[in-house]
């Protein structure tokens, strides 16, 4: 009959990952799962105590678990993008863009203030910012990859504000002359910060549930 | 143990159709089963496998249920609607292409 690992073996699996690099709490998990059923099976097969199984099966396969997890963190640089633009182009987050585009427009229209581009949006980035933050820093023992990942598009999306209105913004030519760009790419800019917050409160979840079962 | 560099463009493929078959996998199951269907020819690797699972989640193929199982948390591969779809897609490719291999292997030499 197969003997199944005890607490304290893996947490002496999880210790050992974590020392070696490997960072992120949920690919972790996923690892020392790998490795104690490997570890539970050479157990069984040769006869061998934890300590001897665990050292012969890192002596063979510890480049592998260090190659897969590289290759993750790349991937994970690649999709952040990715999967921010999904869901932005979702339905939800199309209603709201054009209920944005509409209300700057309206705005333009009916007041005799122009719409206050500069200040909507860094209260927007700020708010983000302050979420990402404080979001995070309960958790930073425990880094989660997937709530990493979206500071990519929070960082991107400052950068991109930032260009847009130190280019733009105290120019009234252009705000004049295509008052419909300005209103789109306000709206869109503001659109990508709401659908990063929408993400980072998932995940958010989604982390919590994984912190509670382990 | 077999050239593994000849299967490595068909591994996500390989995934899909145990996935297919079995419905929800895990990790380490998906390697003792290939190991065992292939009796020890070929080995996945954690290098190769976890890569190409989280590459076939984020396309959206994959679903993942994560379960508390012998004192550790477990997580489990099933196929989403898109991702059976894509199985089928896959395998009929791959079946052309064994196909392609073998005519290029073992011509049929005919007189004109």
């Amino acid at each position: 009959m197969i003997q199944h690992l005890d607490k304290d073996e893996l947490n002496f699996i999880d210790n050992y990952l974590r020392n070696s690099g490997f960072d992120y709490l949920d690919v972790r998990l996923e690892l020392i799962d790998h490795v104690a059923s490997a570890i539970e099976k050479s157990m069984e097969e040769h006869d061998l105590e934890f300590y001897d199984a665990f050292k012969s099966y890192m002596v063979v396969n510890k480049k592998g678990l260090e190659r897969n997890y590289e290759l993750f963190k790349k991937r994970l640089q690649k999709t952040s993008f990715l999967v921010l633009g999904k869901e932005i182009i979702t339905p939800k987050f199309l209603i709201f863009f054009c209920v944005a585009v509409t209300v700057i427009y309206m705005w333009n229209k009916f007041s005799t203030d122009p719409f206050p581009y500069a200040q909507s949006v860094w209260i927007a980035i700020i708010s983000a910012g302050l979420v990402y933050f404080f979001g995070t820093l309960p958790k930073k023992r425990y880094r989660i990859s997937s709530l990493e990942m979206l500071a990519w598009p929070l960082v991107a999306s400052s950068y991109a504000m930032n260009l847009y209105f130190n280019l733009w913004v105290d120019d009234s030519y252009f705000l004049l002359k295509w008052p419909l760009v300005a209103n789109i790419l306000t709206a869109f800019l503001i659109t990508a910060i709401a659908a990063f917050l929408r993400l980072f409160f998932l995940k958010r979840k989604q982390t919590n549930t994984l912190l509670a079962k382990t | 143990m077999a050239n593994s560099k000849l299967y490595k463009g068909s591994l996500s493929t390989i995934i899909l159709k145990l996935l297919d078959e079995e419905g929800k996998m895990y990790g380490y199951e998906i390697t003792q089963k290939v190991k065992q269907l292939t009796k020890g020819e070929l080995k996945i690797t954690e290098g190769a496998l976890y890569p190409a699972l989280h590459k076939l989640e984020a396309e959206g193929l994959l679903d993942v249920e994560v379960a508390k199982v012998d004192n550790r948390l477990r997580k489990y591969y099933k196929l989403t609607e898109q991702g059976e779809k894509e199985t089928v897609n896959r395998l009929a490719e791959l079946e052309e292409f064994i196909r392609s291999m073998e005519t290029l292997l073992n011509p049929k030499w005919k007189l004109l």
